[in-house]
This record gives C-alpha cells, structure tokens and sequence, in this order.
C-alpha cells in the first residue's frame, strides 16, 4: 500500500511542477538552462520514472519472498528441532524406565521380595489421581526402604548399566560413534552458543565436531547432563542419592551418554539430510517410524504395548503443540514432560524411590514391551528382516514332477528343498542356485532343475522328512526309506551312486503318512517316528541292524494325518487324526498327554506347534483353522480361513507368521497375534479336487515352498 | 465305491452342493481309498489338468484296456492328448527303473544294450557317454522328466507349441530302450512289471497309433503277443542291418543319439 501511495504522489509532483513553470516562463528564460518542457519529454520522463518504480517495486516482492522463505525455513527447523527434543528426551526417559525395570527385577531375583519401590499399585499403572493422594507406602516405611536401597545400590546400578549397554548393543549400535554426531546432538540439545551458530553453520557442524577433543566435548556432554538433571530426569534416577554421579559427570555416565546419544544417530541423520523441507520430512519420518514400530511383531509374549504405547504414533504423527520455546529445556505445556518434572521433584524431596517410580510410569505410560519394540524395528533397520517379513514373491518354479507333490521338507541349514510326489520319486533341489542362462524377468518364475532324483517307492511317496544328513520318505506302498543326501554340488547326471540308498524301513502294513525325526541328545542317534494309515505311531532307530530297528508300535485311535515334534519340547509328538482331533503324546512312552478337539470338527489335515508358546494350530478339511491351548486341551479360537479344506500349515520359527495352504489353490500369511490375513498368493491349479498339499518354511533362510497337485512346487522368497 | 468317496468328502460337504463329490485323497488315507472315487466323465471335469486326470482314471481302472485308454476324447487337442500320455509313461517308467534299481547293478550291465548288437550313448551328457545301463535309465528319465517339463519347450499343457512335437519323437525313442534292455537282460523284472502295468503294450501301441517311432526300432515283441506282430522278424531285420564292427554299431547308435 505505501508503495502504491508513493507512486500516486509522484506525478501529482512532476504536475505541480510543471504547472509553476508555465506559470513563470520569465524565469525560465533567465535561467537559460531550463529545459524546454515538450510534451513528448514529459512523456518520457514519466515513462522512466515509472519503469524505475515498477522495477523498485518487483525488488521488494522478491526481497519479501526471500523474507517470506527464510521465516518459513527457519520456523521449520524449529518445529524439527522441537519434534527432535521431544524425541531425545522421551528416548531417555524409556532407557530410565527399563533401567528401572531391571533393577528391580534384580532385586526380586536376588532377595526373592518385590523391590520397595515396586508395589502392587505400580504395576497396575495408577493413574494420576491416585498417585496424589498418598504413596501407597507409608512415609518412615518408604524412608527405611530407601535406606536400605542405597546400601545395595552400587552394585544394582552396575548391573542396571550392563544390561542397559546390553539393550543397546542389541540395538546394533556399539562403539561406532563419530564426534560429529555428537557434536550434533549438543547443539540440537541446546548448548546456547551453539544453537545460536547451528543454524547458520550447518555444512561448518562436521569441522566444529573434529576439534571436540580439544575440550568442547566434554563441556557439551556436561551440559546436558546440567539440563537433564535440571529437568528432574537426570540420568541416575535416584535424584538426592546420586548427587555424586551426576554433578560429577563420573567415567560411567559418559559413556552411558554416549551410546544413548549413538541410539539417536538416525534421527541426526534426518537433521541433515533435510534442508528446507525439514519439517515435513522430518514428521513424515518420525510417523514412518513409528507406524513401523506399531506394525513390528512384538517379541515377547506378554502384555505388549497398551495404551500408552498406542497414543505414541498420533503425537509423533502431528506436530508437537505450538508453544514458545523458551531456550534448550522442554516446555512445561507438555504433559509428558511436566509430568516427569515434578516426579523427579518428588524424588529428590527424599519421600523415596516409590514415588518417583509411579511418576515416571504414569508419565511415560510406558511398559518393557515398548523398549522391546523399538529393539525389533531397529534390527529391521540393520536388515535383519527374517522376522518382520511382510510378504512373499515367488522365485522358481519346481517344475519337474509328472504328477502331484505331496510333501516338501527344507534342509535344517543348507539351501536346499526336497520334494516328495505321487510319480514315486523325491527330487532334491538346490534353491541357491541362481539360472544365469535365465534371467529373471518381471514377474516371472525361474525353472529350476533338481539336483538328485530318488526312486524307490513303488508307489506315491506322501512325505518326507530330513535329519542328520538323511533323508527320510513315507510312501503308500507303506515302506519308510532312508536315503543319504548328496552334496549340492552334484550333477543330476552323474553316474548312479549306491551309497545313497539307505535302509528300507518296513512295517507300517498301510499308507505311512508321516514322518518326523528327533535327535534325543547329542551325538545319540537319530529317533525316527511314523504315522501310517494302518493307525500306528512307530518309533525306528534307522541306525541298527534290520531287525532292531523298530523300537516301538503304538495303536491310535483314529487314522493319522500328521505328526510333528513339538519344537520347544522334542520329547512331545503332535499327532492329527482323520476324527478331527489332534493329540499331545509323549515321544518317549507314547502315553496321550493331551487331546486337543472340538465337537463337529472336520478331519485335521495337519497341525503344528507354536516354537514358542503352548499353543497347537489345526488345519481342518472343514475349512478352518483352529488355535488349541496345549496346557488345557481347551480351543482358544477356530476361525474360516480359506474357500476350502485347508491343508497344510507353516510358522515361522519365531512364532510370529503363520502360512496356510488350501485346496483353493491359495496359500495366506497369517499374523498370529491378531490373526489378520496379510497376504494371499494364488500358486497352484487343481488337479480333482485338490491343489496345494503341502507348505514349508525354511528354518533359517528366507525361503518359503509350496506343492501342487498340479505337480509343481514353488519357492518363495 | 461310492460309499468311499463320500466319506473322505467334508462332514459338512461344500458349502454350495452338499451331494457334490469331493475327489481327494485326504491324509491318512488307506491304500485300499487311495483315488477310490466314481468315474468322472471326460466333459465333466472342470480342471486345467483334465486330460491327465482322464488318463489316469482309465489307466486305473484297467491298465490292459489299451485301446480305451490310447482312445482320445472327441474334439481333444491331439498333441495335448500324446503329451500327456507321454507324461504318464514316463511317470510309470519310474516304476520299471525302481524293479531295475535292484538287479541291475552298473559294474553287469556297464553299457546301455539291447540284444547283442545294440548299444546306446547316453545323450544327456555333453558329449554323448556310455554310461552304465542303469545310469543311462536314470538320466534318460530325469532329462525326460526336465525336458517335458521345460517352461522352453512346454510351457503349457493344454496347448503345445508346434515346435516342440518334435521332441516328443525322441523322447519315445530314448525311453524305449529301458524297455528294450530291460526285456532282453532283465527278463524277470520286465514280465512281473508288464504283468501290472502292461505298459509296455501300451507304449508301443502310443507310438505306433501316432506314429513317433518306425517299426523297426521297436525290438521288443510285445506286438506279437497282441496279436498285431505282423512280422516276427522285426527284432532280426533290426539286427542285420546294424550288425558289424563294435566300432560302427557305437557310431550307429550314437548318430541316432545326437540327432535329438
């Protein structure tokens, strides 16, 4: 607007002028140097001076723009510097909780009592209110307590450390700190001098971390250890009794320091990486992070996140509340944060560690299985990402069988597949090998030649199984056979070599239909199991001489399906019938432990055991799966999971996927903890009325195969 | 009959068609159920693997009745049809190596032969070697099995690609020479698996009908016995005209080898 004013004034002046000079044409003359107005000059002169505005003007917007952005930049970098200080001071807090966690945990171990500061009241997570009104412990009993705390502390706190480092090397961050980093992370603290120069020097950040040696890093690390403790959550919690260790900035707490400031290099990385769009960036992978960690399967068994946990991704996801920031501490219009502040005060005032204990809980609203969380996604940060596997894509096609493959085992270490088909062959692959005469298009599924072909059976072979270097195979001409494996180098056209047949194991007087290995002990031989349509359970050391081989023969009450070993106890069988019932035996004596059933179930196609928990899976030929709880021999879930009789079942060694094969020609990754369907692959035609007979997972590898009735097997990876 | 089929069909049945029946071998199946289902009719299957499936019902139900099974259904693709078929004997032929496995050991029959006066290369290898009888059963099943199951060469089975009938020729052509070595030095193992299967009978009528191999290289006189052995001097004429030195015979044999 005042440009704009500016403008209209201007030829109201050159008016005026012109005006006076015509009203003194003498004087004009006088002065002989008078110009001559001309119509045509005036015009001109107009002319320029009004360019010369137009460009003053087009100067100033772009100056304005320039303003515009710079404002925009830095208000920016602040709301990412916020989101950053949110983040580190939240980290710390979590580290404390499960420094906590484990010294408490410590105590219950070694003097058998609940920790003092560890009450029933704590652990169901008070609210807020109730931790006002009174400390569930009275005052003089909570003063003793934390007496006798401080006797053991030394060594508690040594112990807390240890498992604290432990946490953090799981995390995959050991001693790979950089000065520049930490350099960093001071200056995103809040050192003033250096949050005053950050901004400017940004690309000067690496030189300024170089000279840290010379002393600057020091002083930095103390000065957040200066903020931390001013914020009521320095790092050794017991805020009056640990007077010496934080005021003093000992050996210990330094390196502590420096490797939860290394657990908070990838959000530094994001600082640089990010320019001007920080902000969203910034947000956008602070949320990715955490929906990540939301969707990272949760190792442990127990209670999981709650609801503190889950209220983490909305407030990482949006920005943090618009408040002033008053210089490098948190701002008190946080909760979390104001929380924590007047815990520690609460610490510090000496009414004991059990208050301060509950502050920090109900702040943080945080339990052990976060910690346990973030340890998950950080692995799959570092690649190790056998675990958080989302889905699968097909790599070859085992194309080879003339007619439908019934079972596939994977070899427990090595890449390699074994096929078990109704052509009366079991083929061994190498799934290593990459074709390189084949290249892999888009979409497309590699052949694969087997490396070995064993025949044998005189009929369909219906499962196989490998241990020890042996391959074991059950077919319906009711002949166990044993077969030595050669390596994975042969060639598929290499003279006949006799040594790999291996023992005929006959005695099942029908169809046997399964198969399952079991070394007792070390070095003790291989126990071989099999079930057979003859409704026996046989127990063979395929070691002995022909007539001892045969170590037992158990009735069942039912014809059999399926049979595995429990992988948490190798001493149980888990067995399937065609009643729909599957029972818990030991391997040992063959008594029945538990029978795991549902009244109206369909005949069990298969069932296997969870590696972790007491929990038998079930497929069912009525098209569903059921969940059994082994230790009670109740059904803790029964749910329809495909079109059609589902056949076959995997899990991941874990506990965390399942797979279910089906003769809907479709095989479906199942998450286990909700029992949500993740992915569905369409991978085998039907042949009568079956498709897929058969699923495998290797136990190491990031392999996964199925077989067809369509006489293909495929892997996946 | 049907009584089986319907007990190893679902309690609760299919969703849509309780009658339906369900023609599956579940697990734990006896020998006794295994595919003990009622015949289908050819147009009522519904799979992609239909021709198999068809195949395998009639090789079931009689192995004997050649002419029945080797009888395409009307308006099938013929080369579907001898595709499958070779498949089928190649699957069968697993059983015949199994019985050879057992007797014929490689340091007795070190050459793949066939009366006196043949004697095979074995083709699967780079250069074509004399492998052992036994190895050259092997190798010829497994590069069979790889070569009918080439994504290259068929990539589909319900058509097939004009280029490749070919290769159905010299299939037969080598996997006749099991029958061939197993008739003339396994005689035992030949007859108790032609008692079962017949399906040497029904190989060389497959060739003959559909013309993949010529006359005189079927050497094994399983035509006489069906009565269709115009000529009982199939096996000498065969033998006159590569009788020799060892040298040519090898280099006869092996010409027929490569030329695959």
């Amino acid at each position: 607007m005042e440009e704009a004013a500016a403008f209209t004034a201007l030829p109201m002046e050159i008016y005026n002028k012109q005006t006076g000079d015509d009203g003194n044409p003498m004087n004009d003359s006088n002065n002989g140097k008078e110009p001559v107005y001309t119509m045509a000059g005036i015009l001109h002169f107009l002319q320029t001076e009004w360019t010369k505005f137009e460009m003053e003007r087009s100067q100033w917007d772009v100056e304005r723009a320039e303003l515009q952005a710079r404002i925009a930049f830095l208000q920016g970098e602040r709301k990412g510097q916020e989101n950053l200080k949110h983040d580190l001071v939240r980290r710390i807090k979590m580290l404390e909780f499960a420094l906590k966690q484990e010294r408490a945990k410590f105590h219950r171990l070694k003097f058998g009592t609940e920790p003092p500061g560890f009450t029933a009241a704590d652990l169901a997570k008070p609210d807020l209110g109730a931790e006002d009104e009174g400390a569930p412990v009275s005052e003089p009993a909570a003063a003793e307590l934390t007496e006798a705390l401080q006797q053991q502390q030394p060594a508690k706190r040594k112990d807390g450390r240890e498992v604290i480092k432990q946490y953090l090397q799981e995390m995959g961050y050991n001693e790979v700190i950089t000065d520049v980093k930490q350099a960093r992370v001071e200056q995103l603290l809040g050192s003033p001098s250096a949050a005053a120069s950050s901004t400017a020097a940004y690309p000067a950040g690496p030189a300024s971390g170089d000279v840290k040696d010379s002393g600057g890093g020091g002083k930095g690390r103390r000065t957040i250890e200066e903020q931390l403790s001013s914020m009521g959550i320095n790092v050794d919690d017991e805020g009056s009794d640990e007077e010496s260790g934080s005021s003093g900035g000992g050996g210990p707490t330094v390196t502590e320091e420096e490797q939860v400031i290394a657990e908070f290099d990838f959000l530094v990385n994001q600082q640089e990486q990010s320019e001007w769009a920080m902000d969203e960036k910034t947000l956008s992978k602070m949320a990715d992070f955490r929906k990540e960690r939301v969707r990272a399967p949760k190792r442990s068994s127990g209670g999981g996140g709650s609801g503190g946990f889950m209220d983490e991704p909305d407030r990482a996801g949006s920005p943090p509340p618009e408040t002033e920031p008053t210089g490098p501490y948190p701002t008190l219009d946080d909760p979390e944060i104001r929380l924590a502040v007047s815990g520690g005060g609460g610490g510090a005032a000496g009414s004991g560690g059990g208050s301060e204990e509950e502050g920090f809980r109900s702040a943080l609203g945080l339990n052990l299985g976060d910690l346990q969380d973030i340890t998950v996604a950080n692995e799959s940060d570092a690649g190790t990402t056998a675990e958080c596997r989302r889905t699968w894509a097909i790599k070859f096609s085992l194309r080879s069988h003339f007619d439908s493959v019934r079972s596939l085992f994977f070899h427990p270490t090595e890449p390699a597949l074994v096929t078990a088909s109704e052509d009366c062959t079991l083929k061994l692959w190498n799934v290593s090998k990459a074709p390189s005469e084949q290249p892999t298009k888009k979409g497309m599924s590699v052949d694969l030649e087997p490396i070995h072909t064993f025949r044998g059976h005189a009929g369909p072979v219906l499962c196989a199984c490998i241990a020890d270097q042996l391959l074991f195979s059950g077919g319906l001409d009711g002949t166990v056979r044993v077969w030595g494996l050669p390596p994975l180098s042969m060639d598929p056209y290499d003279p006949f070599d006799a040594s790999l047949v291996g023992p005929v194991l006959t005695g099942h007087e029908d169809a046997v239909w399964g198969l399952a290995a079991s070394r007792p002990a070390s070095g003790a031989p291989t126990t071989l199991f099999s079930i057979g349509a003859d409704r026996t359970l046989r127990a063979w050391r395929p070691s002995q001489p022909a007539e001892q081989r045969l170590l037992s023969c158990r009735q069942l009450p039912h014809s059999p399906t399926s049979l595995g070993l429990l992988p948490a106890d190798p001493g149980k069988l888990l067995v399937s019938l065609q009643s729909g019932q599957c029972l818990l035996m030991d391997a040992e004596t063959g008594q029945v432990i538990a029978r795991l059933s549902e009244d109206g179930a369909g005949p069990a196609n298969a069932a296997i055991a969870h590696p972790a928990q007491a929990v038998c899976i079930a497929a069912h030929e009525d098209r569903r799966i059921r969940f059994y709880d082994m230790n009670s021999g109740g059904l803790a879930h029964s749910m329809v999971a495909h079109l059609d009789s589902v056949t076959s079942l995997a899990i991941d060694t874990n506990g965390l996927y399942m797979l279910s094969g089906s003769h809907d020609s479709s095989i479906r990754l199942w998450r286990l903890d909700d029992r949500t369907c993740m992915q569905e692959i369409t991978a085998h035609r039907k042949k009568f009325d079956e498709a897929i007979h058969a699923l495998a997972l290797h136990p190491s590898k990031s392999f996964m195969a199925s077989a067809g009735a369509d006489g293909l097997a495929k892997v996946f990876v | 009959m049907a009584s089986a089929a319907l007990a190893s069909s679902p309690p609760d049945g299919s969703a849509a068609d309780p009658q339906k029946i369900i023609r599956r071998n579940l697990p734990g199946t006896s020998r006794a159920k295994w595919s003990n289902w009622p015949d289908q009719s050819f147009d009522e299957m519904d799979s992609t693997l239909t021709v198999q499936q068809y195949i395998q019902q009639l090789t079931k139900a009689d192995p004997s009745n050649v002419d029945l099974i080797l009888n395409p259904p009307e308006g099938q693709d013929i080369n579907v049809w001898k595709y499958e078929h070779l498949r089928q004997f190649c699957m069968e032929l697993n059983g015949l190596a199994v019985r050879l496995q057992a007797e014929c050991r490689p340091d007795v029959c070190s050459q793949m032969t066939a009366t006196e006066q043949w004697i095979f290369l074995c083709a699967a290898h780079r250069t074509p070697m004399e492998c052992s009888a036994i190895d050259y059963t092997r190798h010829t099943l497994d590069g069979a099995a790889c070569l009918l199951n080439s994504s290259k060469y068929f990539p589909s089975r319900v058509s097939i690609k004009e280029a490749s009938i070919g290769k159905l020729a010299s299939i037969c052509r080598r996997v006749y020479r099991v029958f061939s070595h197993a008739y003339f030095h396994h005689r035992g193992v030949f007859d108790a698996f032609e008692e079962e299967t017949y399906l040497c009978r029904r190989f060389t009528v497959f060739v003959m009908k559909y013309q993949l191999m010529t006359k005189e290289i079927l050497i094994v006189p399983v035509l006489e016995e069906l009565g269709l052995g115009n000529e009982s001097t199939v096996g000498d004429s065969t033998v006159s005209a590569s009788s020799g030195s060892p040298a040519s015979k090898g280099e006869s044999s092996s010409a027929s080898e490569t030329e695959a």
